[in-house]
């Protein structure tokens, strides 16, 4: 269910409310919701369960943001966010046809679905802020790699690290390293490679300990005299086994070998546990 | 001729391992949640740990009684801050219902994490 299929549209509620979502109606393109309950004011509390709309984090939890939730069993009702107050507490405002149902004396949060104040071009300045964040690496690393390929190929990262920029392990540092096998021709090569990584799901999920054991990854590196390459790697996180770690990166170096190592060498990898 | 070939298949095989390798992993991460959910902050817990497998910063927990999960939570005020670096088969395990906090009675005393959270940041 969208928000405009909810039959809620931003322009009108600000409109209606002035600038202020205190007791301006919902209602305008809505059937047979216009009984909202809501919550006591200044009730804070909890979200048990949370979804996200557009899959970023960040997408929610914003001042101004929609919530659903049931007042009774078949009876759904909508608050709206005031003020984040952290990362999963909220402080909620009553905010229906402007009446105060005096019967709602706390209320039972079964669902919190978020719906957006504001969709496609009408972003807020504060939800455009936090989508350029979510585009933002969580980590970056750089890699010693060495590899040697003769028919099959082997590689080999005697040293690897990666800082994590965001997350609960912001700007701490691991070192790692990672071996992998493949396929390849004469040669050998040594190559410096960076890598950023990105985090598909919820960032406070990512930490540095999945950043470890057995993951994919496939290594490209050409020529010789000078190599580049290119390294894709992807963790899933086993928790959250919907959300992956994802990481590119591109590297140079020095090879040595046959006219022969001219050639693709492609390699899997397994990253060892520091 | 050959070596072209052997490039093309090169490429296609890793590449075809690198997507199974993915899929594997995450078909065993999804019955691991299957088998060990993530407590609650309802649930109240009172064992010895009888099995403990640690997968990447996630603990995947038995007791004698019930099955379960304890994700990544951090205490900077152990040498490492890590929970799964702090919680070995044999210790105690204790969280009372309608609390975040967990506690962990091993060989070097009573430990707690507030579950999934970092406490204590320096």
């Amino acid at each position: 269910m969208t928000y405009q299929e909810l039959g809620f549209f931003e322009g009108q509620a600000r409109q209606s409310g002035g600038g202020d979502y205190r007791g301006y109606s919902f209602g305008a393109n809505s059937d047979s919701r216009q009984d909202w309950a809501y919550t006591n004011e200044n009730t804070d509390f909890t979200f048990d369960e949370r979804k996200e709309y557009y899959g970023f984090k960040q997408d929610y939890g914003y001042n101004g943001s929609m919530v659903d939730f049931y007042k009774k069993r078949n009876e759904k009702g909508y608050v709206w966010i005031d003020e984040v107050l952290n990362d999963k507490r909220y402080k909620i405002n009553k905010y229906v046809n402007g009446k105060f149902d005096s019967s709602m004396d706390g209320f039972l949060l079964v669902s919190s679905k978020y719906y957006f104040t504001a969709g496609g071009g009408g972003l807020t300045s504060e939800q455009v802020i936090t989508r350029l964040k979510g585009l933002m690496p969580v980590a970056v690393s750089l890699e010693l790699i060495g590899s040697a390929e003769a028919a099959g190929a082997t590689s080999g990262t005697p040293y690897g690290g990666i800082l994590a920029l965001r997350g609960p392990d912001r700007l701490k540092y691991k070192g790692y390293a990672a071996g992998g096998l493949g396929g390849g021709f004469f040669g050998a090569s040594a190559m410096i490679n960076p890598m950023t990584y990105y985090y598909i799901g919820d960032i406070e999920h990512f930490n540095l300990s999945i950043f470890s054991g057995i993951s994919g990854d496939a290594e490209f590196s050409f020529g010789e005299g000078v190599v580049v390459g290119a390294n894709i790697t992807a963790m899933s996180h086993p928790r959250y086994p919907n959300e992956y770690l994802i990481g590119i990166g591109l590297g140079a170096g020095f090879g040595a070998g046959s006219p022969f190592s001219w050639s693709i060498t492609t390699q899997g990898t397994v990253f060892f546990n520091p | 001729m050959r070596n072209k070939i052997f490039r093309i298949l090169s490429f296609v095989i890793i590449l075809g391992g690198f997507v199974m390798i993915l899929k594997l992993q995450t078909n065993y991460h999804k019955g691991l949640n299957d088998k060990y959910p993530l407590i609650t902050k309802e649930d109240n817990l009172n064992s010895r740990i009888t099995s403990l497998n640690k997968i990447k910063g996630e603990c995947f927990i038995e007791t004698k009684d019930n099955s379960f999960g304890i994700s990544s939570s951090q205490n900077y005020d152990y040498k490492s801050e890590y929970i799964h670096n702090n919680i070995f088969v044999g210790d105690s395990i204790v969280k009372m219902a309608g609390s975040d906090t967990i506690y962990i009675y091993g060989q070097e005393g009573v430990k707690y994490f507030v579950h999934q959270q970092v406490i204590n940041r320096p």
